[in-house]
């Protein structure tokens, strides 16, 4: 078992604990912090995931910024015992419960049975996905190159690691991303400056006492 | 047991953070809680898109020169987060403003628009 698979094992052990307990604590401030907790958990999987950018942005927006509000909130409002209210289970809290269970039962049999077996043995409905791709042989360079093996191979070599190298040393870092953001999507962040104004200034009416 | 984590894996992981999330919606009557569960919601979409961006960028890896990384779903994911941060900032102030009314965030009380 590779560090890999021990490290998404543990994560996801913590996300998924963390998660069920900010529905099952009955004290918000305890479902918060365990909010805080399946984000943290959810950022080491960014890490596993070659996300860095996306990491560092999760811990300071959402545990630093987003759950501070949260927090800031349920102490403002200081529940006392009797307004945060029993989990009273009627039958059709008891009924969509269990049809979320059956959705995501139905959806976790549909990504790993159906589909192809790939070569190591695991079923997978992404083919193209589930395995790095066919990297072009030696034979196959010195062919369409037309020039000596031993000489193609070493070069090949050191190309393949070097290329490699490049784009995993660029995927996820924040000059890829930003890049990315800054050319394509460049509209779409521009919208989102304004999504945000438009939140700050109807978060300020709503808290006003009277307009 | 796989040497390297399939993609499946992390799919799964999002649905049942996903599924928890909803699970949540359907049972809790505090509105802040409700809140909580969304943004449960909202990051466990954000794991699918950056599962895949890696991914694709891994079958993009051809090893010759000129592979670019495909990090797509890493600016999506940004947006949602971005987006998150304006849900929780104009909810929690609905919230207060209810609060503020009705002495109460059970979301079984706020029944004025109930036909």
């Amino acid at each position: 078992m590779s560090l890999e698979v021990v490290f998404f094992m543990l994560l996801s052990l913590v996300i998924l604990v963390a998660s069920a307990m900010v529905i099952v604590f009955r004290n918000p401030i305890y479902s918060a912090i365990s909010l805080i907790g399946a984000i943290l958990g959810l950022s080491g999987m960014y890490v596993l995931l070659n996300a860095s950018f996306l990491a560092l942005i999760q811990v300071m927006v959402y545990a630093g910024a987003i759950m501070v509000l949260f927090l800031f909130v349920i102490m403002l409002l200081n529940l006392s015992e009797k307004e945060l209210g029993g989990g009273t289970w009627t039958v059709s809290r008891l009924v969509s419960a269990v049809m979320v269970l059956f959705i995501f039962g139905a959806v976790a049999i549909g990504v790993t049975t159906i589909g192809e077996q790939s070569p190591d043995g695991v079923t997978t409905n992404f083919p193209g996905l589930s395995r790095v791709a066919d990297v072009p042989g030696v034979d196959d360079l010195a062919r369409m190159t037309g020039r000596d093996g031993a000489e193609v191979a070493s070069e090949a070599e050191r190309e393949r690691i070097r290329s490699s190298v490049t784009l995993w040393d660029r995927f996820g870092s924040v000059e890829a991303v930003g890049m990315r953001m800054f050319t394509r999507w460049l509209l779409v962040f521009e919208v989102t400056g304004v999504l945000l104004l438009a939140a700050v200034i109807g978060a300020v009416v709503m808290a006003k006492r009277r307009l | 047991m796989p040497e390297s984590v399939p993609l499946e894996w992390y799919l799964i992981l999002s649905a049942a953070m996903f599924a928890i999330g909803a699970i949540g919606v359907m049972i809790r009557r505090n509105a802040i809680v409700l809140f909580m569960c969304i943004e449960l919601m909202l990051n466990a979409v954000n794991l699918t898109f950056i599962a895949f961006a890696k991914y694709r960028t891994a079958a993009l890896d051809t090893g010759l020169a000129g592979a670019v990384p495909d990090v797509d779903g890493h600016v999506m994911s940004f947006f949602v987060i971005a987006l998150a941060a304006a849900e929780a900032a104009v909810g929690l102030a609905i919230i207060l403003a209810i609060f503020r009314h009705r002495r109460s965030v059970n979301v079984d009380d706020s029944t004025l628009m109930r036909l």
